[in-house]
């Protein structure tokens, strides 16, 4: 702090007025755009996907356990908390593979015009919510079939 | 740049990524399968290696290119040092203890336990 106040008075000494210096800026400084929006979604939904392995991890030890350890995991999986759970993965799931491929397509040197960009960003949104929805209404629909 | 270990997690999370595609997509079909099925039908099918083949590939390529990803992401924002270095330990230690874990329960049902 008094590193601070000394250098705001040396810039008052020349004229300056202090605490006005640019600093560099951080992300709530930008106005929100579809790729900067995308590009902080991938790394929110891989982090939410690699909270999901534990879980996908404890299902498969569950079935390779005993019936009371896999009546418990389904369970879970069935219940309020665990349908929220699923329907978030199941998005963030979509979304990071249609990404991940636009990503890939990049790397490959490909779809690097402004134009391109936004194209396959809105193609990347509007499928992993479409792909989203279709899941779940299918999901749902053959649930009351047996 | 062969053998910068940088470069090397960089071309390998591209890898993993790519045979992720497949793979998840088989996953997600599997699910949908098998949907509402109990451990009985769940035990017969794994009991097939062209259900555990697979399903232990997805795990071991997934939990690599996890371990790349959070790794990125604390390289990035973790910027204590001792922190950075006990982040990325857990972070290995936790991809390592899900591998074993999921590959001996995939172990356990193919050859029954």
């Amino acid at each position: 702090m008094r590193l601070a106040s000394r250098a705001s008075s040396d810039l008052r000494s020349y004229g300056m007025t202090p605490f006005e210096r640019p600093l560099s800026p951080h992300l709530q400084i930008y106005r929100p755009q579809l790729t900067s929006v995308l590009s902080i979604l991938h790394r929110g939904t891989g982090l939410a996907l690699a909270i999901g392995t534990p879980f996908l991890v404890w299902w498969l030890v569950a079935a390779a356990w005993s019936d009371n350890a896999f009546a418990l995991a389904q369970a879970f999986w069935g219940s309020w908390l665990g349908l929220v759970f699923l329907f978030g993965w199941s998005f963030s799931l979509f979304f990071h593979l249609l990404n991940g491929i636009r990503h890939l397509t990049w790397d490959a040197g490909w779809g690097f015009a402004l134009k391109s960009t936004y194209a396959t960003g809105w193609a990347v949104a509007i499928g992993s919510i479409g792909l989203t929805v279709i899941a779940w209404v299918l999901g749902m629909a053959a649930r009351g079939q047996p | 740049m062969k053998h910068n270990v940088e470069v090397r997690r960089w071309v390998w999370q591209r890898l993993s990524a790519l045979g992720l595609i497949p793979l998840t997509l088989w996953f997600a079909a599997m699910l949908f399968e098998h949907r509402g099925a109990g451990r009985g039908e769940i035990l017969a099918w794994l009991v097939s290696p062209v259900a555990v083949l697979p399903l232990a590939a997805l795990l071991a390529v997934m939990l690599f290119h996890m371990n790349l990803g959070v790794r990125e992401v604390i390289e990035d924002y973790v910027h204590n040092a001792r922190c950075e270095h006990a982040a990325l330990r857990a972070n290995n230690l936790a991809s390592w203890l899900l591998a074993l874990l999921g590959i001996a329960a995939l172990a356990r049902l193919a050859f029954g336990g």
